[in-house]
């Protein structure tokens, strides 16, 4: 999958991590993918809700380490 | 109707006494646990009335800060979240 814009949210909290996450995806056309870095488990479950609620298609949320996810989110509107 | 309660404090035999009203009217009650207020999500009756068709919500993040384990019965949310809810329901109360 091509990752269109990365933002590394490690050590932020609710809710600049939604609040940064929506900044960039306004930036990107539709269609394009943001993959997120997150190390905060309460936002690892808020901001792919968030960004659903948004209108936003949310991918994937994986772990990829022992206290780290991934949120990728396709910019839908 | 649709009812809106927000807790961010400890008035919380209020809170149960609005539930329950809201309840026995066939409102459709909805409350979000915030600030010091996701604390009552430790109380019993909390679960009760989620178990007679509350809906509950509360802020993860506030709930993590005062080490609040997550409830099954209780869905996390946010601030963003909250902004949803109030805009979606006729009535809010706020109990701060």
């Amino acid at each position: 999958m091509q990752i269109d814009r990365e933002l590394d949210l490690k050590g932020e909290v609710c809710p600049f991590t939604f609040v940064k996450s929506k900044l960039i995806i306004e930036q990107m056309d539709k269609g394009q993918v943001l993959r997120v870095i997150l190390d905060y488990k309460p936002s690892v479950e808020n901001v792919p809700k968030s960004m659903e609620m948004e209108g936003q298609e949310v991918l994937a949320v994986n772990q990829i380490g022992e206290n780290l996810w991934e949120v990728l989110v396709r910019k839908v509107k | 109707m649709k009812l809106l309660l927000i807790m961010a404090s400890n008035y919380f035999n209020t809170l149960v006494k609005f539930a329950r009203a809201g309840l026995k009217r066939n409102d459709k009650v909805s409350i979000f646990f915030m600030a010091n207020g996701t604390y009552c999500l430790l109380h019993d009756d909390v679960k009760k009335l989620a178990e007679e068709g509350a809906k509950i919500y509360y802020c993860a993040h506030n709930a993590n800060q005062r080490k609040i384990e997550p409830q099954p019965w209780a869905e996390s949310s946010s601030m963003y979240g909250l902004s949803k809810l109030i805009s979606e329901n006729e009535k809010v109360i706020s109990l701060s």
